[in-house]
Order: structure tokens, then sequence, then C-alpha cells
């Protein structure tokens, strides 16, 4: 008998929620989710910038140079220098131009998180999603017939949605939002980025719909255009005016 | 020994055809192939299927900017990259009309408590508990949340956010969402607490 099973669990500073819709024991779910929890925190170990004996810190700290990273602290960081030259500096893994200090995190939970999602599909679920902090790696759809619908919170207002996303499979990220405040910064000024209130941003891969709608968050207007040359990266902002 | 002396366009003809040949190739070094640091970074797979709907009915004022649609095709092996975990992508068509959930025949044969969650990002907005109700064999069927405010604006909660959890939980009803982008505190807490009225279920 099909069962949805589901779990949320604490992870790099937010909830990872887990919701799979397949006919699996209870069992077999929570072995696979340990697998996930695991590679999680294995991430969480390289990437933090809280823990001084991760490779971000020890980079920073000058005792690890980054050549001599493992090849996860590569892919990402070589997935950041193409986004920041792509984006002409929109996006960019220091605060401003003349920080030295990286800090990948805003990266790294939308590419963990599409990343660890293969575990799922590996251990043969078909219809889940991996959330975490709101940002979703969807499969298969809700069941054959059915896609995921997905809400997206006014930023003005959690607690109301300001449209629903139908996905079976692929990835939905949002950047900004009313829970968090303003933190997300222009690199290229050093001030907040404000021009939207929020962002969210449709498309295949949960590394990339996360980073686009950061980038398309601190570009404003002319983000919107940018994103376009990525043809299956849909944006949709809510501006101030709405 | 008699030999012809070489006309002046066979003596020049060869270093001017190398000279060409040499400047090519001098020129073609300085045109990498690929602009852009892609180093490991693998090209593109698939597609998503996704659609936006237009905004809930409910909610006054807002309406949802459009879509960025028919953006220009682009090589997407030379200008999109994938980080090298990206599983390939499956287009599916996307069913709007989702069939009715047969009703619960036993929904309440087996209770379970919540414990409760606080609603805290940086402040705490209040605390939710689930109560939920299973059919004998286990299955959650039903869901209802008790929610403590601390202030007026977290009521709304109430109001729009925990309906929607509720029916989520319950799987019940057409206008299904499974899950909520950029509002993060509620859904957490909630879901936490559903979590533990299913580990106590009895």
């Amino acid at each position: 008998m099909k069962a949805i099973h589901r779990t949320s669990f604490p992870i790099m500073g937010t909830t990872a929620s887990v919701h799979v819709n397949d006919s699996v024991t209870g069992c077999e779910f929570d072995s696979v989710i340990s697998e996930l929890r695991h590679e999680l925190n294995r991430l969480e170990e390289i990437f933090s910038v809280y823990r001084e004996t991760s490779e971000i810190s020890r980079i920073n700290a000058g005792t690890l140079h980054h050549l001599d990273a493992s090849p996860e602290v590569f892919a990402v960081l070589d997935a950041c220098t193409w986004l920041e030259q792509a984006s002409n500096g929109a996006f960019s893994i220091r605060r401003s131009r003349t920080e030295s200090a990286i800090n990948p995190s805003g990266f790294v939970k939308g590419w963990a998180g599409e990343r660890s999602a293969s575990i799922l599909s590996n251990a043969g679920f078909k219809h889940f999603y991996l959330g975490i902090g709101g940002d979703f790696v969807l499969r298969g759809g809700l069941t054959e017939s059915e896609p995921w619908s997905i809400g997206i919170a006014d930023p003005r207002d959690a607690t109301r949605l300001v449209a629903t996303v139908d996905v079976v499979d692929g990835a939905i990220a949002t950047s900004g939002s009313a829970e968090r405040g303003a933190h997300i910064w222009d690199p290229r000024t050093g001030a907040p980025a404000d021009e939207f209130l929020s962002v969210t941003v449709t498309g295949p891969s949960l590394a990339w719909a996360d980073a686009y709608a950061t980038t398309v968050f601190v570009m404003g207007e002319p983000g919107l255009e940018w994103i376009a040359q990525f043809g299956q990266y849909d944006a949709m902002p809510v501006r101030r005016s709405d | 020994m008699s030999h012809r002396k070489p006309s002046i366009v066979r003596r020049i003809f060869p270093a001017f055809a190398l000279t060409t040949v040499g400047v090519g190739m001098v020129h073609s070094l300085d045109r990498p192939a690929i602009v852009g640091a892609r180093g490991i970074l693998a090209p593109m797979a698939g597609t998503a299927t996704t659609t936006i709907v237009p905004p809930v009915s409910n909610t006054p004022g807002v309406t949802a900017a459009p879509v960025v649609t028919n953006a220009p095709a682009v090589t997407t092996g030379q200008t999109t990259p994938a980080a090298t975990s990206a599983p390939a992508v499956t287009a599916a068509p996307v069913v709007t009309n989702a069939p009715a959930v047969p009703a619960a025949n036993d929904c309440g044969a087996l209770t379970g408590n919540g414990s409760p969650v606080t609603i805290a990002w940086r402040r705490d907005y209040g605390v939710i508990q689930v109560t939920a109700k299973f059919m004998s064999d286990g299955t959650l069927c039903k869901a209802t949340a008790q929610y403590q405010t601390y202030d007026n604006r977290s009521e709304r909660y109430e109001s729009y956010a925990i309906p929607i959890l509720n029916k989520q939980a319950s799987n019940a009803g057409n206008a299904n969402i499974q899950g909520v982008s950029g509002a993060t505190a509620v859904s957490d807490a909630y879901t936490k607490s559903l979590q533990s009225a299913i580990d106590n279920r009895a």
C-alpha cells in the first residue's frame, strides 16, 4: 500500500523536510533518511563558516589552499566563480569587493540539497521532495497523475501566498523572505539589496534555481532579462509596488 | 653543370605561405573556444516541467508578476552549467486536476497529540500544537492545529497558513499544497508537532 512518509530535521541553520509518496516500509524510509542526514551533515562540516575546522574556515584562515581542498569545495568554488563572472559580480561569495574571506553558504544550501536528493532517487524513491529552508527539489510529482504543488509565501506576510507552483520534476527556490528580514547584500555596493521583496525561481536544478534567485534579487529589474538567457529557468519577483 | 635559377616567385612563395600559416596558428591560440570558468561543470541535461499558477483568490491586492517566458534558446552546454551532482531531469506532463482522495471509513480510530512547538525565526511568533486522527491501519486522516499567538500580526497564521498545513497533512481536498517556498518557520514548527503526533498515535 502506498503511504506518505515525511520527516524533518535541522540542518545548515534551517530545517530540512522530506516527503516521500512511494510504497516503502517505514524501516526502509528511516534507513534512507539516515543516509541523507549523514551526507548533509558531512557537507555542513566541510562548508560551515561557523566551524573552525571546516575547509572554508581553513581557506579563510590561510591554512588550506583552495586547490588542496576536497572535490566538493572545488566544485562549489568553480560554480560560484562561473556565476560571479556571468552576473558581472551581482553574485559573489565575498560580501564586498574589498573582502577577502569567502562564504559560499548561500550557494551550498541549494547545491547540497540537490546533490543529496540523489540519495533518495538512488534508493528507488519515485515521488518525493526534499526541502531545505523553503527551497525544494521535487521528483516524480505527488503521484503519477498529480504534480507537487508548492505555495509561494507573501514576503510581506508569511501567512499568505502570492501564487502556487505546480512541479513534476524540478526545483523551486525563493530569495528574500519576511521571516528572515534583509539578509541579501549586493556585493557590488556592500549595501543590502532592496529593489524586490522576493524572487522565486523555478528550473531543473536547485543549485542553480537558488543561486539565480539570489542573483536576480540583487540585480533587480535587469535581473529578469539576465535570467532569460537560461532558457529552463523562470523568475517571479514580488515587487514593492505589487 | 647548369642550373636554372629559381624564379623570384618560387623563392618567395614558401616564405609567404609559411608566414600565413604561422599567423593563423598564433591567431587561433589567442581565441580560446570557451569563455568562462566552466571547469569541471557538466552541460545541463533535460528540462523542468514547471508552471506558475495565478495568485490565489483570497490574497487581495497581490498579483504574481509575469513570469519570464519564451526565453531565447541558448546553447546551454556553454552558458548554463550544472553541478556535477545534478541528476538528469525528465520532462513529464503537469496535471492540474487532482483526483479526489477516497474518504476514510474509520477516521478517528486512533488519535495522537503532538508536542507544542514554538514558531521561531529570530523572534518567537507563537506556539503550535497538532492533534491528529488516524484510521485503524495507522494512516493519518485528519490534522488540526491549536495555535497560541504572541502578537496580532501572527494571528494571520491561523487564517491562512495553518488551514493549508492541515489540509496537506490530511491529504484532503483538491487544493492541496505540499509545501511553501519562502516561509519556513510556521511549516517547520507544524511539521515537528505533526511528527510527534504521528509518533504518539494510539
